[in-house]
């Protein structure tokens, strides 16, 4: 007998994941989500996505669909009576999935490096960031979301960044969308943080009852573990094995930075529960 | 000599790009698929026309179709648009299923997460280990094989009777797929091991709509072989 009902494979941080919750929460579909922890995938995920074992994963009456863009494109499809996701018109919707496009390999690779790069280098690719977000930032010309008036296809996939930008330019002690360099996209963040399907899913940014986070970085890489440089906002890397980090460094809160999907490069984050006692990872 | 009204049709609809490309194929294709008549504006090599510049300004890449005063870039995107405007002709690209257009647009991605950098690296157009890069084409046609048989259903066609997205999405890829199986020496369609995928290779190139699109992997050879660097049999010259 077919398993009936909609599942949602993901993780928690991720800014990928969250496009598939979004989705589902304009059309009132109820799903049941399962978080997975992407250093030890569950049996079930594999089996639903055993071509990229990547999530989100969305399962509809058993049936798997990967690829958050092409999941959202999916549910407006399946729930075409509820909220419109997707423009009408094909150059609208031709216009909406290029611009989907270089967001998710443009601009997330501009963004990146930003979290990653010190000094004079990150200058640079600070800059080069603000690039990129300045040619998707024509596209909001004009118009109050992506979509126009209403939050759309495109505001789901890029959306991530009212949240994750901020976030990552305080981390990374920078300035990214600033009002002088990129207004159209500051007053679009306010937007997107209003909408209430975001509201109700963005995980906590400043929560003292705290999931903190190490990095514990790339197994291909031994990128290492991000540790924090005495008291400032700034982070360093450590050598990646659990157990060399030194019981001296004070404990620290960062956020999640949820590179999952469109950062291939950077592995996986580990999520350490740390409440009054320090566990490594 | 075409009538105006011919004329003025073709006009409407122009494809800008060149006959090597897989992703400018794919347009075409569509576009016969769909009895779409086109100008086709052939781009110089390594030098972008005035045209291009302008209708495609943030990648300055072919494909780019003209349509109705406006540009569309993206050879996927360009598909799907052809797809939704001209609706009312048949053959559908994408099925008509959610799911199964999901599915179809799962594995197109695939094919370009896949294909193109590792066919660059075995035409010897950009560095890179070619043993790897046939390595990485032979195991993603071993995935290709079995979502035929998924999306097929045992017909002729990922997109079951007639040729889709899919199709299009990876059939565009065979004529360089076959000109580095003979410039390589290596075998990436392997009919024993991907007698399906085999099969359907055979009929896809048949197929009406490609046929004039899709030249003998000979002229794609021969392209390579004049425009991608060192020839395929340089291993003992002095090369540059």
């Amino acid at each position: 007998m077919a398993e009936k009902g909609v599942k949602v494979f993901g993780m928690w941080a991720s800014p990928m994941v969250i496009r598939v919750e979004w989705a589902l929460r304009l059309k009132g579909v109820a799903y049941e989500y399962i978080d997975e922890d992407l250093g030890n995938k569950s049996d079930a995920l594999l089996r639903y996505n055993p071509v990229t074992k990547k999530v989100p994963v969305l399962v509809h009456d058993g049936e798997p669909i990967a690829e958050s863009a092409i999941i959202v494109e999916y549910i407006d499809e399946v729930w075409k009576d509820g909220y419109t996701i997707m423009p009408a018109d094909p150059y609208e919707r031709a216009q909406a999935r290029f611009w989907a496009k270089y967001a998710d390999e443009k601009c997330n690779a501009a963004i990146f490096p930003v979290f990653t790069a010190t000094g004079e280098a990150q200058s640079k690719v600070v800059h080069e960031a603000q690039q990129c977000l300045k040619t998707l930032e024509k596209a909001l010309e004009g118009k109050k979301f992506f979509g126009g008036d209403a939050f759309g296809y495109l505001d789901i996939v890029v959306g991530w960044y009212a949240h994750w930008l901020p976030i990552i330019e305080e981390v990374s002690g920078v300035s990214i969308v600033t009002e002088e360099e990129l207004p159209l996209m500051k007053a679009w963040f306010d937007q997107i943080l209003a909408v209430d399907v975001v509201k109700e899913t963005l995980p906590p940014r400043d929560n003292t009852s705290r999931k903190t986070l190490i990095y514990t970085g790339s197994r291909a890489q031994g990128q290492g573990a991000l540790v924090p440089v005495g008291n400032t906002n700034r982070y360093q890397r450590f050598p990646p094995t659990a157990g060399n980090l030194p019981e001296s460094l004070p404990r620290q809160r960062i956020e999640v930075l949820g590179f999952l999907e469109g950062f291939r490069d950077i592995g996986l984050f580990h999520i350490a529960s740390m409440h009054q006692k320090r566990v490594w990872v | 000599m075409m009538s105006p009204e011919k004329q003025e049709t073709a006009a409407a609809v122009r494809v800008l790009g060149r006959w090597p490309s897989p992703f400018v194929i794919r347009v075409l294709i569509a576009l016969r698929l769909k009895g779409v008549e086109y100008e086709f504006v052939e781009e110089a090599m390594g030098n972008r026309s005035e045209l291009l510049l302008a209708s495609n300004p943030v990648h300055r890449k072919i494909p780019v179709l003209l349509h109705r005063g406006r540009a569309v870039s993206e050879s996927l995107i360009i598909v799907q648009y052809v797809d939704e405007v001209w609706a009312s002709q048949a053959p559908a690209i994408l099925p008509s299923d959610p799911h199964a257009r999901a599915a179809e647009r799962f594995w197109g991605q695939y094919v370009d997460d896949k294909f193109p950098t590792a066919i660059r690296v075995l035409r010897g157009k950009v560095a890179g280990d070619k043993d790897e890069a046939a390595a990485q084409v032979a195991a993603a046609l071993v995935h290709l094989e079995e979502a035929l048989v998924q999306c097929g259903r045992g017909k002729g066609y990922f997109g079951g009777d007639s040729l889709g997205y899919l199709d299009i999405a990876l059939g565009s890829h065979l004529g360089w797929v076959r000109a580095v199986e003979r410039m390589a020496r290596v075998c990436l369609l392997d009919a024993a091991k991907l007698p399906n995928l085999a099969a359907w290779a055979d009929r896809f190139c048949a197929h009406p709509a490609v046929a004039d699109v899709m030249p003998e992997t000979d002229r794609f050879v021969e392209f390579s072989v004049n425009n991608d660097g060192v020839p395929p049999k340089a291993a003992h010259t002095n090369s540059k």
